[in-house]
């Protein structure tokens, strides 16, 4: 079975330090003109960096607030930011607040409660690869379902007719989150990875492409 | 005393599933985690799975789906033991438990790669009440 797992780490990591992609929404990175001329010495084969998928001003901003943004930042002054959470994503985060009322014991074997820093910290990861997938890939990351996990963790599980995706958040904040997906075939992908990282490799890619 | 017994690669062993781990009719990975040592299961050579959903605390709010125990150790890293549960046993808490000659184990850590795995294995026999 192929694994691509250091493949998409190496480029996650690539694409953390990519300022087209990250600073430019904050308001605090080069403009978008920089952006994208700094982009010009990748070669092609980047999947992080292909041209089509750089977002035009047009695609986040009214052509009105395009122009107070650049006129905000060309003066220095704080620059607001659009709300980039996508809907289903905030729906599918509220709709798992029920796991919070799972006490020890919930599942009459001896499974234990869920404690709101995780959950919290679970919705918090969905959030930031929901948000980097719109900002980077101009496209809607799917929902996945928000699930208990064991031993107080939390599942997110993405279940696709090509792929499934499945990503345990721990109880404990130190511990790694851990992920495992494949196409149902030949190609998988495993791993461990921080819950407040943007990993554009990990869903981005394995769901979108 | 029960024999602790060899399992071979055609026999099938039965889990409860709780309510909660189903969803539009499809049982989700974390349905698949550890109780103590290991995830119990029945071996069908003892038991049925109505006999395995009535071992629930409330039974109604279990379903019962059938693993091939073949299957299970192709997964890597997981094996399939018989632990018979003899007379006066106790749990870990010193609670005493039901004897019960089928209780199997699916031993190895039910990492996240070996619950998607396990997700895809289940069949069902006894259906969530509604």
């Amino acid at each position: 079975m192929r694994v691509l797992e250091d493949i998409l780490s190496r480029r996650a990591d690539l694409l953390s330090v990519e300022a087209g992609s990250r600073e430019s929404v904050h308001g605090s990175g080069p403009a978008w003109s920089e952006c994208i001329s700094s982009k010009r010495w990748r070669s092609s084969g980047e999947w992080f960096s292909a041209p089509q998928l750089l977002p035009k001003p047009d695609d986040w901003f009214a052509r009105s607030d395009f122009r107070a943004f650049m006129a905000n930042r060309l003066r220095g002054r704080p620059v607001k930011r659009r709300a980039a959470l996508p809907s289903t994503t905030l729906e599918a985060i509220e709709s798992s607040r029920w796991i919070l009322d799972l006490k020890d014991d919930w599942d009459e074997q001896g499974a234990e409660g869920y404690s709101e820093a995780t959950w919290s910290r679970a919705c918090g990861f969905l959030a930031l690869q929901a948000t980097l997938v719109r900002r980077s890939l101009a496209r809607e990351l799917p929902s996945p379902a928000i699930l208990p996990g064991p031993k107080g963790s939390i599942d997110l599980h993405w279940k696709t007719q090509r792929f499934e995706l499945l990503v345990n958040i721990p109880r404990e904040e130190a511990e790694p989150a851990t992920f495992y997906g494949d196409d149902y075939g030949t190609l998988c992908i495993r791993g461990n990875l921080k819950a407040s990282e943007e990993v554009l490799g990990l869903v981005g890619f394995w769901l979108l492409v | 005393m029960w024999p602790k017994e060899n399992i071979p690669n055609e026999s099938s062993v039965f889990m409860r599933v709780f309510r909660t781990f189903i969803t539009q009719g499809n049982v989700l990975p974390n349905a698949f985690r550890d109780q103590g040592g290991g995830m119990s299961v029945d071996w069908d050579k003892y038991a049925t799975p109505a006999q395995t959903r009535d071992r629930a605390r409330r039974p109604e709010n279990n379903a019962v789906v059938s693993l091939l125990v073949g299957a299970v150790r192709d997964v890597d890293g997981l094996a399939v033991e018989h632990e018979p549960v003899q007379e006066n046993s106790c749990d870990e808490r010193g609670n005493p438990l039901r004897p019960n000659r089928a209780h199997c184990e699916v031993i190895g850590e039910k990492t996240t790669e070996r619950r998607v795995k396990l997700s895809r294995l289940w069949r069902w026999e006894v259906p969530l009440e509604e």
